[in-house]
């Protein structure tokens, strides 16, 4: 066995752990946000690996090469943040999962919409009001100098990459 | 412990961190493509044939340098490809982007209707349903009505299953 071998099984061995220490914490750490989740158990394992290999590489008096375990750790940490994101807030998943737990396996358009999709709209909103982005008033909802900034951030990237996000899908 | 990246992750290194680069210069050719989807993946094949003539210029062969260095590349696709649909499609930067040109909306509704066009929430139901319809996990039996298929099915268990693992069906 190289010693670049003894680094790959390493990160992939770290890699394993991150999965389940995030799937662990996200079940009892409520209070911060599930990406902060991810974050934290990925800087703490990400420190936790170089001491580990150093450790190793003492042991056996080899010289262990760090970047293959640092790069599938780093490539298990961007999977399984992707697996995650997917299935979190995914719109179109939830509508799949409700057909999927509807009576017949089928709902009409009119029942998602009101069932699901409004109520999804309106969870975003929310987010927007408790992230200080929108302020909600008897008349509406209007934007906040912090939520201009953050749009104005956005279509700053939008132009430089000259693209333009309506937050639709063009699937034709 | 040897720090220094070997030849081949340094390759994967310098290809991914020249996915912006490419994103800007593609999007300022004049073959720019006019689906993000097709940008995204140009500039991304950009990246690829980079690494790979980086690659062929400083050849080591040696397997476990250039598995890291492909799982390396295919992360930072990864990550460049989750940054690239938020600019893109973030559904609540989205809608945050309708109230700024709106200055102000009356109600939820409103909202959705200035985001969505004149068909409010149904039209923002059809646009999610559509994507479902064209991947094949959804049929449409009549017009207003939505049914699972048999893939749709399969990816419904496998999301269940993924929301089981990261305790989603608690929350």
């Amino acid at each position: 066995v190289t010693p670049a071998e003894i680094s790959l099984v390493a990160g992939l061995l770290f890699a394993v752990t991150h999965a389940i220490t995030v799937s662990i914490c996200l079940r009892f750490i409520r209070r911060l946000a599930p990406v902060l989740v991810h974050l934290l158990c990925a800087v703490v394992l990400g420190a936790a690996l170089p001491a580990i290999l150093s450790i190793v590489a003492a042991r056996f008096q080899v010289a262990i090469p760090f970047w293959p375990a640092a790069s599938i750790f780093y490539g298990g940490v961007i999977a399984w943040l992707y697996a995650f994101s997917a299935v979190y807030k995914s719109i179109s998943l939830g509508i799949l999962q409700a057909l999927h737990a509807a009576p017949e396996r089928r709902v009409t358009i009119d029942s998602v919409a009101l069932n699901f999709a409004l109520p999804r709209f309106a969870e975003r909103i929310d987010l927007l009001v408790e992230g200080g982005l929108v302020t909600r008033t008897e008349s509406g909802y209007a934007i906040t100098p912090q939520g201009l900034k953050a749009v104005h951030r956005l279509q700053l990237i939008q132009r430089i990459f000259a693209v333009s996000g309506k937050g639709f899908y063009l699937t034709s | 412990m040897i720090w220094l990246p070997s030849s081949p992750i340094m390759s994967a290194i310098v290809a991914s961190l020249s996915l912006p680069l490419f994103l800007f210069l593609v999007a300022h050719c004049p073959w720019r493509p006019k689906s993000p989807m097709r940008h995204f993946l140009s500039a991304a094949g950009l990246a690829c044939s980079l690494m790979v003539a980086l690659l062929l210029a400083n050849w080591v062969p040696e397997w476990p340098d250039l598995l890291a260095a492909l799982v390396l590349l295919a992360a930072s696709l990864l990550a460049g490809y989750t940054l690239w649909s938020l600019i893109l499609w973030g559904f609540a930067l989205a809608m945050l982007n309708v109230l700024e040109q709106r200055h102000r909306v009356d109600s939820i509704e409103g909202w959705c209707t200035a985001y969505a066009g004149d068909g409010g929430i149904d039209a923002f139901t059809l646009n999610r349903c559509s994507l479902l319809l064209a991947a094949g996990f959804a049929r449409l039996p009549s017009s207003r009505e939505l049914a699972i298929t048999p893939r749709g099915l399969l990816v419904a268990r496998l999301v269940n299953a993924i929301r089981w693992i990261f305790g989603l069906d608690r929350s």
